[in-house]
Order: structure tokens, then C-alpha cells, then sequence
């Protein structure tokens, strides 16, 4: 029964051991999207570079915030969308990313997005646009316009995404109206579409490509780059961007400034712009990377239709999501009175 | 001697004072204050929280709680029941064997277990494959997404929950009672009535509310299995934590539910004394 105890003193001093290497290691905490990478992204950066990467996944932006905000530390590198960019940095709680950072040549429409227009406190992650995703074999002659995800034919077989960003936009969208509104008698206007739309609605949710693939559900709002992703597992899934307009969304790379290792951070990001590598992430997500050499790099399908680089005369017909500031709190009451 | 109990209790009093009494107070102290725009809590006390959670809006999804964990906790006695009978009077040396047969499907995740029951419930799940096969439906039915989906997947989460204290009264009785009544001229249908069932309604009672109470909270099973006329509180709270970060107006909300749940307890603690 000796052994026992020596067994503990023994584990307990291996634990020690294995924390004090810990601490001469390199370490990068990355907090991520789910399914928002290249599986070979993260080894190969360890190989090259000798950190050590905790990788983890959030599968929603405002979880992420919400980490940050009640200070959960430890977060090196954490992957934001545009609006989320500007509040995070609203609230001072980001790293400037400064000179150590060499940025190559970005997509002309990627180069100084809204959010953060000199990229002094983000670096562009990945981009991709919200739109509709549909199964061809169900839904044949499907109009390139948002009144499809209001089509009552497809009741029951429709997804929205769980997020009301995207949720009242394109209401805001089919209405004609500024998809970042905030005056009150538009977004009751859109309130309205909604409520007309909820008894077609299968699920507010934006896990959709699953129901989507398995012929679940016939009709998804939802993000190209999953689309894309579902296009591969079923192909008579397409997407459209309806004229009304829809959303660019830029997710960033950003250093909160509570990083225990920035300068490792910062290796990562020099590291991801390489084309080669943001192309293996580009082809395995979907979603296109800003890098304009790695554009001729990423697989044909991704560039011949909407789904992951569209044309430039769709670009122009596409908006960013800006921060709402103070109107965060109507938009999110506006969207809890429509899903409830 | 008389130290005795308190130094036995110490543990668990400090446990709960960290992270029970604790925490609740934190939760009390939020419900109680605005705030701002940008959900910083403000330093003012209100009662806006409590307003806005018993506005009428919000009362049909108090309600639909309250009916769909209700007829979750009811399925699952009417369904752990028999087993629970078996188990205790029938099963012999194989009892254990049962047990760990009942408890065996718990050791995977309960998320884990409610994606199952989407791939069984889809509109190509097997479910639908079986009624076809059998010729009952001509075309397939939309299970998932629906209030009947929900009370299963809550019926299926707790069910252990109502079981095993019918098991634990059941095994507790003193089985000679039984054979005292069939020697009294008692048929099967009347042993059941006036001796098993009456001594088993304590365990009736405390697995009805031990599958009860956590389905009141639960919001994986309205999310994953429900449509979006099926959000149970569970599903308000959570997405006023993580979605939009109201904490003051996440914890009236979560304070009305302990309220109630609390209310009901007493009523039904009540219920049970009266029984013994």
C-alpha cells in the first residue's frame, strides 16, 4: 500500500517537472470559429515556428466577447467578425498590432474595411457573404432575391441563421432599407417581415448545413463558405446572392490586450498571409482569404461561381455589418420578440 | 462530542457557500440593477428585470416550461414505472445486471444522446423508414422540430431520474407484505393497489420531481429538437448569458424559475408528508 503514495509524490513531481518545461516553451492560446481552419494549419505552424498551439473553438462570436468582457485572460489570438472587431475595440480590449506585422498585398475590397480601417488593431482572417443556400433538386426556377426565404411553399423547410445580424439585415435587405439600420420605425418595419416570416421557419439556428445536406430543409440563410462546404458532401446544394444586396463580413485575427504571448500571436499571423497557407485553409473552409497571391492558388470551384471570390460587379452590391453601438441592446430585444 | 457534526459538515457547508450560496447572491445582486446600452450593469437598483420577465410576452414560454416538463416527468414515471417493478420484485440475481443495463446509455453525453434522436426523428430518419415499411403513413412526417420531439428528448434525458427511485421504494419493501396479502385472498390487481403502489408512492413522488426539476431548466432539448414555436426558459436564459449579454434580466429570469420551483417543491414535499 506503500505505492500508492509514492505514486502520487511520483505524478505530482512529473506534473511539476512538466509545468517548469511549459514555462521555457513557446506557447500560442488560439480561440478560433469552429471549423474554421485547415487541419494541417496548426501542426505545420508548430514544426516551423517551435510554439506550442492550444487550439480551441467557439461556434459564436458573442461568446467570445462575452469571455473577454468578464476577463477571461489567457487568449493570445482570437478570430472576431468586423462588428465585433469595432466593439472589442470599443471597449479598449485589443492589442495594437504595430510593425512587427508585415501585410502583404490584400484584395483591393479587403484593404481597409470599416470596421478598422488603418488595420491597426485587426489583420483579416477570412471573408465570405451571407446568402442563401438551396437544394436545386427541391426548389427549381429559385429567384435570385431574399423573398425566397419568404416563400410560402417552403414552410417548415426553411433555416435562419441564430444570428440577428444577419437575421434583421436581410429583412432590412428585402424591405429596401439600410441593413444596419437603427431607426426605430424601419427596424419595427422589419420586425414585421419577420413575424410574417417565423411560421415558415423551420429552426433559428446556425448549425444549417446538416438539415441542408440531408434534405431536411430545402432553403438555408446562411454563410458562403459553409455552403460551400455542404455543396461538397451534397451537390445539388447551390447558393445566391439576391440582388437586393447582402453582407461581406471580413472575421479578423486580433490580439486582446490582455495576451500573455502577443509576439507569438503575431508569428501566426505573419505565418497564416503566406499564399500557400491561406489557400490550404481557403480550400478546406470554404471561406476566401484576403491574401491577393493566393487567389490564382485556391481550387476552381471556389472561384467560377458566387460561393468563394465573387465578381466585382456582385462585390459593389454587397455591405458590411457595422457596429450598432448603442442601438445593440434594440437590436438584440427586436430579435428575442421575433424568435420567442 | 458535540463538535462532532459540524466538523463532518464543514465540507459541504463551505462547498455550499462557495458555490452555491455564492453565486446565487451574485445572481440576486444582477437581477436587480439596469443596464446600459452596451449591457455594462449600472450601478441603480430597478425592478425592470422582474417587469420585463413577467411582461405577457414572456409568460406563454414560462408556461410551455412548465406543460413540457410536466409531461416529461409524467412519461418517465409511466415509463420507468414497470421497469423499476421488474427490476425490484422480478429480476432476481440479475438485478444488478438490469441496473447497469438502465443506467448503461447515461454514460454518454446527454448532448451527444439528443443528436442521436435527430438522426432517429429526421424526415429520412428510422422512425419514418419504419412507419413507411409498415405501411401506417404514406408519406414521411415532420418528427423533428416539434413539441412531441421535445417532450421525448427531455422524457429520454431524465428518465434514469424517475426510475431509480421507484427501484430504491420498491426494493425497500418489505416483500412479505405480498405474500400476506395473496394468503388474505388478495388477486394480483388488489396487491398492487393496496400494498405496492401505496409504498411506492414515495419513490413515485421523488422521481417525479428529480426528472421534473432539471427538465424545468433544460435547453438542449427545445434547441436541438424543438422548432421555433418550442423555446423553453432554459433557451431565454441561456441566450440572455451568451447571446446578448443581459445578466440582470438572464438572472430574474433564473430567479423566477428557482421561485417557482421552489413553490412547487414545498407544495409537493407537502403532498408527500400527507401520504406518510
Amino acid at each position: 500500500m506503500l505505492s500508492r503514495r509514492h505514486f502520487l509524490l511520483g505524478a505530482l513531481a512529473l506534473g511539476l517537472s512538466a509545468g517548469c518545461r511549459g514555462g521555457r516553451d513557446r506557447i500560442l492560446n488560439f480561440y478560433n470559429w469552429s471549423n474554421y481552419i485547415a487541419l494541417n494549419t496548426i501542426g505545420d505552424f508548430e514544426k516551423e515556428s517551435g510554439i506550442r498551439v492550444n487550439y480551441e473553438e467557439f461556434s459564436s462570436a458573442d461568446v467570445s466577447f462575452a469571455k473577454l468582457k468578464i476577463g477571461v485572460t489567457g487568449y493570445d489570438l482570437i478570430v472576431a467578425p468586423g462588428y465585433m472587431v469595432r466593439r472589442m475595440m470599443r471597449h479598449d480590449l485589443l492589442y495594437p498590432l504595430g510593425p512587427e506585422l508585415s501585410l502583404p498585398e490584400f484584395l483591393p475590397h479587403i484593404e481597409a474595411p470599416p470596421f478598422d480601417p488603418e488595420q491597426k488593431y485587426s489583420a483579416p482572417y477570412l471573408w465570405g457573404t451571407t446568402g442563401i443556400g438551396y437544394n436545386a433538386r427541391k426548389i427549381r426556377n429559385a429567384p435570385a432575391s431574399w423573398s425566397l426565404l419568404w416563400e410560402q411553399s417552403l414552410a417548415k423547410r426553411i433555416t435562419i441563421l441564430d444570428e440577428k445580424r444577419d437575421a434583421i439585415g436581410v429583412a432590412l435587405f428585402k424591405l429596401g432599407l439600410d441593413p444596419n439600420s437603427v431607426d426605430p420605425g424601419e427596424l419595427q418595419l422589419a420586425k414585421k417581415e419577420l413575424l410574417k416570416q417565423r411560421p415558415l421557419v423551420r429552426r433559428y439556428t446556425s448549425d444549417f448545413t446538416d438539415d441542408l445536406i440531408r434534405g431536411e430543409t430545402w432553403a438555408a440563410l446562411g454563410w458562403s463558405g459553409d455552403v460551400a462546404q455542404a455543396q461538397d458532401s451534397n451537390p445539388d446544394i447551390r447558393y445566391i446572392l439576391p440582388e437586393e444586396g447582402s453582407f461581406l463580413f471580413v472575421d479578423s485575427l486580433v490580439v486582446p490586450r490582455s495576451a500573455p504571448h502577443p509576439e507569438a500571436a503575431l508569428e501566426f499571423i505573419n505565418y497564416f498571409f503566406r499564399p500557400e497557407v491561406c489557400r490550404d485553409i481557403t480550400n478546406a473552409t470554404g471561406y476566401a482569404n484576403p491574401v491577393a497571391a493566393s487567389k490564382p492558388l485556391v481550387r476552381p470551384e471556389l472561384i467560377d461561381n458566387n460561393l468563394g471570390y465573387p465578381p466585382d460587379e456582385v462585390l459593389s452590391n454587397l455591405h458590411y455589418q457595422e457596429d450598432v453601438g448603442e442601438y445593440e441592446s434594440v437590436w438584440d430585444d427586436l430579435w428575442a420578440e421575433v424568435k420567442r | 462530542m458535540r463538535k462532532t457534526p459540524w466538523k463532518l459538515l464543514a465540507p459541504f457547508l463551505i462547498f455550499e457557500l462557495v458555490f452555491i450560496v455564492a453565486p446565487l447572491c451574485s445572481v440576486i445582486w444582477q437581477s436587480f440593477h439596469p443596464v446600459s446600452p452596451d449591457y455594462e450593469i449600472l450601478p441603480q437598483w430597478t425592478l425592470d428585470n422582474y417587469r420585463k420577465a413577467l411582461d405577457s410576452s414572456y409568460l406563454p414560454i414560462l408556461g410551455r416550461t412548465f406543460l413540457y416538463a410536466g409531461c416529461a416527468s409524467l412519461a418517465a414515471l409511466i415509463l420507468g414505472y414497470p421497469v423499476a417493478y421488474y427490476i425490484a420484485l422480478k429480476a432476481g440475481r440479475r438485478k444488478n445486471l438490469f441496473l447497469i443495463l438502465l443506467m448503461l446509455p447515461f454514460w454518454t453525453s446527454y448532448l451527444i444522446r439528443t443528436y442521436a434522436w435527430m438522426t432517429l426523428l429526421q424526415t429520412d430518419g428510422l422512425l419514418n423508414y419504419c412507419l413507411l415499411q409498415l405501411g401506417l403513413i404514406s408519406e414521411p412526417l415532420q418528427l423533428l422540430n416539434t413539441p412531441g420531439a421535445v417532450i421525448l428528448g427531455l422524457t429520454y434525458g431524465f428518465i434514469p431520474f424517475a426510475t431509480l427511485p421507484i427501484f430504491v421504494s420498491l426494493e425497500q419493501m418489505d416483500k412479505r407484505l405480498i405474500d400476506a396479502a395473496r394468503d388474505l385472498g388478495a388477486n394480483d390487481f388488489s396487491i398492487f393497489k393496496e400494498v405496492v403502489w401505496p409504498l411506492s408512492l414515495p419513490g413515485v413522488l421523488a422521481g417525479g420531481l428529480l426528472s421534473f426539476v432539471p427538465a424545468l431548466g433544460d435547453f438542449v432539448a427545445a434547441e436541438l429538437l424543438g422548432g421555433p414555436d418550442d423555446q423553453m426558459i432554459g433557451n431565454l436564459i441561456q441566450q440572455q448569458y451568451l447571446g446578448s449579454f443581459n445578466w440582470p434580466f438572464g438572472s430574474a429570469l433564473s430567479l423566477l424559475l428557482i421561485v417557482l420551483m421552489t413553490a412547487g417543491v414545498i407544495a409537493y414535499a407537502r403532498v408527500e408528508g400527507d401520504e406518510k
